[in-house]
């Protein structure tokens, strides 16, 4: 501000530019700091979600809209099935579906995986605007290029949208700024047709992201804190009635969404605030013609008992069952232990974790301690919307400190407040004012105090600030500093610890050259070109959407974990004897089963050290079948060597993992890199029985073992127990090969003797 | 199948047609059958005298019916019948028919028309070259993962000729060791090294089919391309010529008995053991390749490496897994090339020569069907299609891309049965390209991109405002 009005006219205009140019090079920056894996890999989808959400929009891409939101999957969570189309947040879909038509209508031949792969770092640009934008309603436009350049390249938000993280978080950020600016702006005009455009990106973010009921809950809130404050406005109430009506209206045209706007608690609070408002406007008209001593009475009277009758409605509605009551993951933003207890599911996955202390310094850097500051400048002047930005701050810091998936939310808010504080310090100390020029033009002040002075012309207030050349220096030398440590944290972050597409591995040869493990391509490739097409597979639920995407095989159950039971039933097929596994593959038709070994690389991602979730969740269902104890040793530990329990080593997910495993060490000790306990040899040790599988068969194994896919055998053609059938295939081939170091007959009771022990 | 190819041989029975085996005798008939690679090449040489009453145009061949049927699309086909006349001066090709009557001993005749007329008592030396796809077929069906995979040929001791034979001989030539199984007669045939031989035979009549089968060693894939899908995009502008090739493979060698083994594996890619799973292929280009890539339907395949050689540039390829008999890949290849090498400006101005091989495909593989597409720039005009090859359909359609208004020309050729070894056809396609068309892109789109600032422009400075503020 002070800038501005000092500069030559010439400068002034050329601000506008400069300005413009900062952004676009902020968005340049934001968008190449998100390629690493694109440069590094290739361009490809990441993880797991964003297989589906890619799986979706090609059905989009190739079906029209209707039947995209018609879609009866029935090559997911088989024998079920899934409607896709009315449990997902076609926003995603919609969008790049959008780009490809019109890139297709411009003739340009852009492949749809390009699309999906850009998405995220592009609309990471349009956040960087949207933070400007929002960012300069609350301090100035130097804050708000500050805000830009920080929320383009800080971790928090990189680690949900580097290329290829094609999730719903990758638009949603940029929604979600863009609706709060919209909101801030339509608080300060009064304006309804900023409330119109608030709600129709507020629409925009329900179409995204299951995250919109942070937006449902902030505003609401926010109002509810300017009423309380008595800070109630005509600009309030045309905002909030414009907003929450027709955002509402419209969030309720989303399928998936329906009627929960109305329904579930977690919607009442922007319901109840819309009636508080209308009752407060009303009490505002009526105060206005109504003698005040009169008017105290009524006012208590109608709240108390307003607020009673209302309370008791909700209450009401929520037992009757008209208002849905909270879900599962709601309680567990509150209590972390929740889910753990409650909800294994939920707590199986890693980043439904509480945040641990470092990682808000990892992804947010020097902002961490930026942040309070800039919270504290926003309490000096404390304007309607700084009181957005305290709420928000304050939610946010929470909700990150419960999940670690939250920081996300976090990232935005600790990138406006660190730019406020930041461009609060840069003011005060480039301003280059000199005290001594100010008192030969005006020498009539000069008794004021020689550390408040007062620039005449230019303001009324007294200028406080940092003379000495020393301290501007120091300070600003320190400040440059931490920017460019901070650039370069964010840097190193993005591209050490955000950028794997964790479907390719990379690793390093001697030589230093760059070695690709494609494990996971190799075998979804074979299942996809040599399996029939309506195999089912049955994997852990993590590895659903990728097998549903790359492999494109009907899969059991997938990462949208929506049927508890389902998901047990995998885990109890997974952690029992073959001969209860059996039956339930049989009726779930399982041909294949796909399990991730890491024991031979070192992969430590692997199935075994997912299995006690597996069991877990399946005791769960089952507690007399399947028991976590048994999976522990007498000691408490939890080993797959030697020393593993009996349960364990039957179980069908340790039998698969290590089948054969000590084959390829020879007479070496098998060791299993990841947990780094020997596996029993029979070829060392001639008291070990090998692994022996009677009701599957290896069909394929990955280059590093990392994938090992077992076929589910037919029942037997002479409708012999598998067990048996084998023992006898076994016995008939040593006495047959002849080749057998023990005796013929020996090897047929051999056989018997293994049928007897299991 | 057998009826149906047997049924109008007996309806038309006597009336059948047989050239008059009177009219030439052959002398030293020579044949070779190649079986080194995954289909089966058969060349022989022979002179052919005219030694019947008056001087012959044309002369006559045969081939086994099944070769030609178009009922049975995957079963045995003739991918290549070549006929050339020897002379002092190099060889010239000659021009055929394939008769569509099936005799009695299921062979279909081939009629040769010669340049010019053979007068009687001369003779002439003719060349004959042919390939068969999907005729070699693994004994057993089945095998063991570490097992050696043979080969069944079956075949006639002497080629089926219309002309009495003074003299024939047979060669078989095998790629690694010498059949381990095969028809035996008296005498005959006789080993040396890799080459089975089969005769000399004298005086043998017309007609004659003596079947016999050979098994032998071939511990390689048969790599089977069901489709190719080649794609040629020409650019002026750019000065590139880009090729995309998309490929379904399979191999159609035997399957495993049991399912596939790592632990099996590893032992045989260790011991260095040859497999008849496809490991690696290699795609010969042309020299001057640019911007390699290998990638498959669900992306990047990082294991292809590129032999940079200044004349002849191999890419080496390995699937993402071993390809065991049965197994199916899929894949695409890529690759530019300065557009100068392929195409030339001809005498007149605006008049091109693109000049490409037919295919470029793996090596030892043979092909199903191929679809081979031109596409050239926006404006261009085909004049003339030719190549060497001539079993093609030809197709012109037309694709928008890249900002086109008016969509460009595509020529699209469609083949059948083919072998690696028809890389050595090329295609020549001749089209017009004048230089308005060339610029007329560049104007279009710097006028939409005008147009489009100049309307923002113009609708900013629309004012909507319902009222005016203070």
């Amino acid at each position: 501000m002070h800038f501005t009005t000092k500069l030559p006219s010439s400068a002034a205009q050329a601000l506008p530019l400069i300005r413009t140019l900062t952004l676009i090079t902020i968005a340049g920056a934001a968008i190449a700091s998100r390629l690493f894996s694109v440069v590094r890999f290739e361009s490809i989808i990441h993880e797991f979600d964003p297989w589906f959400n890619f799986r979706a929009t090609k059905y989009l891409v190739s079906h029209d809209f209707y039947s995209f939101l018609d879609w009866f999957d029935d090559r997911t969570w088989y024998p079920l099935g899934r409607v896709t189309g009315g449990t997902l947040y076609p926003g995603l879909m919609v969008t790049s579906a959008l780009i490809f038509h019109g890139l297709k209508a411009l003739t340009l031949p852009v492949d749809i995986r390009n699309i999906c792969v850009m998405l995220a770092p592009v609309f990471s640009g349009l956040t960087a605007y949207a933070t400007y934008l929002f960012t300069c309603e609350m301090k100035d436009q130097s804050a708000g290029l500050l805000a830009a350049a920080f929320i383009g390249i800080a971790p928090g938000y990189i680690s949900r949208s580097v290329a290829g993280s094609y999730d719903n978080e990758a638009i949603a950020i940029f929604l979600l700024m863009f609706t709060f600016y919209l909101w801030i702006k339509a608080l300060k005009l009064g304006s309804a047709f900023f409330g119109a455009l608030t709600a129709l990106f507020y629409f925009y973010m329900v179409a995204a992201w299951g995250g919109y009921v942070f937006i449902t809950n902030i505003i609401p809130l926010h109002a509810l804190v300017l009423v309380v404050m008595g800070r109630y406005s005509s600009r309030l109430y045309v905002a909030y009635s414009s907003w929450y009506a027709l955002g509402t209206l419209a969030s309720m045209q989303i399928p998936f969404v329906g009627f929960l706007p109305i329904r579930s608690s977690e919607h009442m609070g922007a319901l109840g605030v819309f009636g508080l408002l209308q009752l407060v406007a009303f009490a505002s008209y009526v105060r206005a013609r109504v003698p005040s001593k009169h008017f105290k009475v009524l006012v208590t009277v109608s709240a108390t008992s307003l607020l009673a009758l209302g309370l008791a409605g909700v209450v009401g509605l929520t037992l009757s069952g008209v208002i849905a009551p909270w879900t599962g993951r709601f309680y567990s933003l509150w209590d972390t232990g929740y889910a753990k207890i409650h909800i294994p599911i939920i707590a199986s996955v890693s980043e439904h974790q509480p945040t641990a202390w470092p990682s808000f310094f990892f992804d947010t850097f020097m902002l961490i301690w930026l942040f309070p500051a800039g919270v504290y400048i926003i309490f000096q002047e404390l304007r309607d919307e700084h009181l957005f930005v305290i709420i928000y701050g304050i939610l946010a810091s929470y909700f990150a400190g419960v999940m670690v998936r939250l920081m996300l939310t976090l990232t935005p808010i600790v990138c406006v407040c660190g730019a406020v504080a930041l461009s609060n310090i840069l003011d005060i100390y480039t301003n280059l004012e000199k005290p001594l020029e100010t008192d030969d033009e005006d020498k009539t002040k000069k008794e004021e105090d020689q550390s408040v002075l007062r620039l005449g012309s230019m303001s009324k207030k007294p200028l406080i600030g940092v003379f000495s050349n020393w301290s501007r220096a120091f300070v600003l030398g320190s400040f440059t500093i931490y920017l460019f440590l901070f650039v370069q944290h964010c840097t190193w972050v993005t591209s050490n610890a955000y950028s794997s597409p964790s479907v390719v591995l990379a690793s390093q040869l001697p030589d230093g050259s760059q070695h690709i493990i494609d494990d996971f391509r190799e075998a979804y490739y074979w299942l996809r070109k040599n399996t029939p097409e309506d195999a089912k597979i049955m994997s852990w639920w993590d590895y659903g959407y990728q097998i549903g995407g790359m492999a494109d095989r009907t899969t059991l159950v997938d990462n949208n974990t929506w049927n508890n039971t389902h998901i047990a039933t995998v885990g109890k097929a997974m952690s029992s004897r073959e001969e209860v596994s059996y039956p339930i593959l049989r009726k779930h038709d399982v041909d294949y089963i796909l399990v991730i070994f890491g024991g031979l690389l070192g992969y430590s991602g692997d199935d075994i050290n997912k299995f006690l979730w597996m069991v877990r969740i399946a005791e769960g269902i089952w507690p007399d079948e399947v028991r976590e104890r048994d999976f522990f040793t007498a000691r408490g530990e939890y080993r797959v060597d030697q020393e593993a329990t009996s349960t364990m080593k039957n179980s069908l997910m340790y039998k698969m993992s290590y089948y054969r495993f000590t084959d390829v060490f020879g007479r070496q000790p098998a060791l299993d890199r990841v947990r780094n306990q020997r596996i029993p040899s029979a070829i060392t040790d001639p008291s070990v029985k090998p692994i022996s599988l009677n009701t599957v068969d290896e069909a394929f194994t990955s280059e590093n073992w990392i994938v090992r896919i077992y076929k589910v055998k037919d029942l037997d053609d002479f409708g012999r127990d598998h067990a048996i059938a084998n023992a006898f295939e076994e016995g008939k081939r040593k006495t047959a090969g002849g080749r057998s170091r023990s005796a013929p007959v020996g090897g047929l009771s051999k056989g018997k003797a293994r049928v007897l022990r299991e | 199948m057998r009826f149906t190819a047997l049924l109008p041989a007996l309806l038309v029975g006597v009336a059948a047609f047989t050239p008059p085996s009177t009219d030439f005798t052959v002398r030293s008939y020579l044949r070779t059958v190649d079986l080194m690679k995954s289909y089966v090449r058969d060349s022989s040489s022979f002179i052919l005298e005219n030694t019947g009453a008056e001087p012959q145009s044309s002369f006559y061949l045969a081939v086994n019916a099944s070769y030609t049927d178009t009922e049975s699309p995957l079963s045995a086909k003739l991918a290549m019948y070549e006929v050339k006349l020897k002379s002092d001066d190099g060889s010239t090709s000659l021009k055929y028919t394939i008769d569509d009557e099936v005799n009695e001993d299921q062979m279909k005749y081939v009629k040769i028309e010669l340049p010019k007329s053979i007068a009687v008592g001369q003779s002439v030396t003719v060349q004959l070259a042919s390939a068969v796809v999907r005729e070699l077929v693994p004994l057993p069906k089945k095998i063991k993962q570490a097992e050696v995979q043979n080969l069944v040929w079956q075949g006639s001791r002497v080629a089926y000729i219309p002309y009495p034979v003074v003299k024939q001989r047979t060669k078989i030539k095998f790629s690694e060791r010498p059949a381990n199984a095969y028809s035996r007669f008296k005498d005959d045939p006789t080993i040396d090294g890799t080459v089975l031989t089969y005769g000399p035979y004298e005086n043998i009549p017309p007609q004659t089919y003596e079947p016999i089968r050979v098994k032998y060693e071939y511990n390689q894939p048969l790599i089977e391309i069901t489709k190719l899908e080649r794609e040629l995009w020409v650019s002026h502008s750019g000065g590139n010529l880009a090729t995309e090739e998309r490929y379904w493979l399979t191999n159609s060698g035997a399957e495993l008995t049991d399912h596939f083994s790592r632990v099996r594996w590893q032992a045989t890619t260790m011991a260095q053991q040859s497999t008849p799973a496809l490991k690696a292929a290699q795609v010969h280009l042309r020299a001057g390749v640019r911007d390699v890539y290998f990638t498959d339907e669900i992306g990047n395949v990082s294991t292809s490496n590129l032999r940079d050689d200044y004349r002849d540039p191999v890419l080496e390829f390995r699937p993402r897994y071993p390809v065991f008999g049965g197994w199916n890949y899929s894949f695409t290849l890529g690759w530019n090339h300065d557009l100068a090498r392929s195409v030339r400006e001809t005498a007149s101005e605006g008049i091109y020569v693109l000049r490409v091989p037919l295919l470029e495909g793996p090596v030892n593989a043979m092909y199903d069907e191929a679809d081979v597409l031109v596409v050239l720039p926006e404006g261009a005009k085909v004049l003339a299609v030719d190549s060497s090859y001539k079993d093609m359909t030809e197709e012109l359609t037309s694709l928008y891309s890249h900002l086109d208004v008016v969509g460009r020309t595509v020529v699209k050729l469609s083949a059948r049965d083919m072998t690696d070894e028809h890389r050595r056809n090329e295609l020549y396609v001749t089209y017009e390209l004048s230089k308005d068309a060339q610029y007329r892109k560049p104007i279009r789109v710097a006028t939409a991109v005008f147009a489009v600032f100049f309307a923002i422009i113009l609708l900013g400075k629309v004012d909507v405002s319902i009222s005016k503020k203070a």
